[in-house]
């Protein structure tokens, strides 16, 4: 099958320099066009305005978390089917487990290298798609 | 040219300085509330000051590389944490937890410290592109053989060095392996649509700002001047007028250009980039020095940091804006990330674009070379 492109992304972090480091980064070696948000409960309203081909959700956030925002992308119909990867500092497996129970395509260890993170998330998508979900 | 690579890791550079500079700043914010920890029963403003900002520098030390004060701050962070009640309110401290946690906020205090910026040699150095004789390539697109020969019989004795391609694909190819001066493009290729074509060279970063000079019929050509602002020159080719037209666009990229920033890696940097690409540029550290500079070499283009000592950005604007003699040059605004409301007030007083910091140098180029009609 033919992997659809991967243009908009949803980058979701309360911590601005992550932002503008992943931003740059995907940017400038990934060529996508990334969407900032500073928060949970402004992903769930960009999710469906902007309608992003993908979106990267940091776990821990104050107030509407990771899960807790996933949670609510995949209960509205505008914004259920777009995947979600989670970035986050805890990689153990059972916790990557636990983050692709709750409908996470992949999650990405934080502090990332932003020299290999548009790779990664390309390669990711690609998976994603060659397999069968 | 700078790869893509090499572009993010000058800005990376950029931002790293930035942040270490920032890091001393949150440790005279820590100072602050550890002082008041100190004379006051600890309350919730300053519990969830010191935990913003540890929550803070816990996330984004790592990402520059500050793994140690991250840690730190990560310890101040989960040692609240496990006070909280739950994950979304704050801890009521006893005086005695007071005291702990100001000796928490001490060593973080200490470790921000210790990435004093003046101290450390700045990343951004590396970034900087070795400096190589300039000679002038040019890229060549057509399936017609009698552009080929014309172009290989009258670019060489000018200097130029002449790579050629049949299609849009072999052009595509070449640009992944180096970056040329112009890009001579025939709007009839056999496997791809210019406008096509233009849209992808346009839509990445390191390829938006080589010069093109398109080449086709007349009908092709009137359709692109009112598409795009590149130069069109019509078939079939005359030798002069192609010469000619290559020539201009080569003078374009030797125009004189003056830089004003108080930063001097900012100054390194861009020079190096702007050298690269062909042009005279001169630096200046401040804004008084700058105008001086700009009164004496007219330059065809002014890139001008907004704030500055001795003069700040703006009013060198002004001075600009009331000589008639240098109104008309352009002037690109480069405003850091927290003055972004003062963009409006930059751009009213006749600044014909900005730039936010931190930026990627490739940005900047391609927004000079098209205030300088150079690209599209």
């Amino acid at each position: 099958m033919t992997v659809p492109a991967l243009n908009r992304i949803l980058l979701v972090d309360d911590e601005e320099d992550i932002r503008t480091v992943a931003k740059l980064s995907l940017e400038a070696l990934g060529g996508f066009t990334v969407i900032e948000c500073p928060s949970g409960q402004a992903a769930a309203e960009m999710a469906s305005q902007e309608k992003p081909d993908l979106i990267l959700l940091d776990v821990m956030m104050p107030g509407m978390d990771g899960p807790a925002t996933l949670r609510h992308l995949r209960d509205h119909s505008s914004t259920k089917a777009i995947p979600v990867i989670f970035m986050t500092a805890k990689v153990q497996p059972q916790e990557v487990t636990a983050y692709k129970n709750l409908g996470a395509i992949a999650v990405v260890a934080k502090p990332f290298d932003p020299m290999t993170l548009a790779r990664e998330i390309k390669e990711i998508w690609e998976d994603w798609h060659a397999n069968p979900h | 040219m700078p790869t893509p690579t090499e572009a993010l890791e000058a800005s990376l550079g950029q931002l790293k300085a930035d942040y270490r500079k920032r890091l001393y700043q949150q440790a005279s914010k820590l100072e602050r509330f550890q002082a008041a920890l100190r004379s006051v029963q600890p309350n919730p403003a300053l519990v969830q000051g010191i935990q913003f900002i540890a929550h803070s520098i816990h996330g984004s030390g790592k990402i520059f590389g500050f793994t140690d004060v991250s840690h730190v701050a990560g310890e101040v962070e989960d040692w609240l944490y496990d006070r909280s009640p739950t994950t979304n309110e704050l801890p009521r401290l006893s005086a005695e937890e007071g005291v702990t946690l100001s000796a928490l906020v001490g060593r973080l205090i200490q470790i921000c410290r210790e990435e004093n910026p003046a101290e450390a040699p700045s990343p951004l150095l590396r970034a900087v592109p070795q400096e190589r004789a300039k000679g002038f390539t040019v890229f060549l697109a057509t399936p017609d053989e009698s552009l080929h020969t014309i172009c290989t019989r009258l670019l060489p004795p000018e200097g130029i060095t002449l790579e050629q391609g049949r299609s849009g694909r072999e052009l595509l190819d070449l640009l992944d392996s180096s970056m040329p001066d112009l890009i001579l493009l025939d709007m009839d290729l056999p496997d791809t649509k210019t406008t096509n074509l233009l849209k992808t060279l346009r839509n990445q970063l390191n390829h938006a700002s080589i010069p093109i000079m398109l080449v086709g019929g007349e009908a092709e050509r009137a359709q692109a001047e009112r598409s795009s602002r590149h130069e069109c020159i019509s078939k079939p080719v005359r030798a002069d007028k192609l010469l000619a037209g290559i020539r201009g666009i080569r003078e374009k990229l030797q125009q004189r250009i003056v830089l004003v920033d108080d930063d001097p890696l900012v100054l390194k940097l861009l020079k190096a980039r702007f050298e690269q690409r062909g042009f005279e540029v001169i630096t200046a550290p401040h804004g008084e020095e700058g105008w001086k500079t700009i009164q004496e070499q007219s330059p065809a283009l002014v890139i001008l940091d907004r704030t500055m000592p001795h003069m700040e950005g703006l009013t060198v604007l002004q001075h600009m804006k009331a000589s008639p003699e240098h109104k008309q040059i352009p002037v690109i605004l480069l405003t850091a990330r927290h003055e972004k409301q003062d963009i409006l007030e930059g751009l009213e007083s006749g600044a014909d674009d900005y730039i936010v910091k931190p930026f990627v140098p490739e940005e900047l180029m391609i927004r000079s070379l098209r205030l300088l009609g150079i690209c599209d």
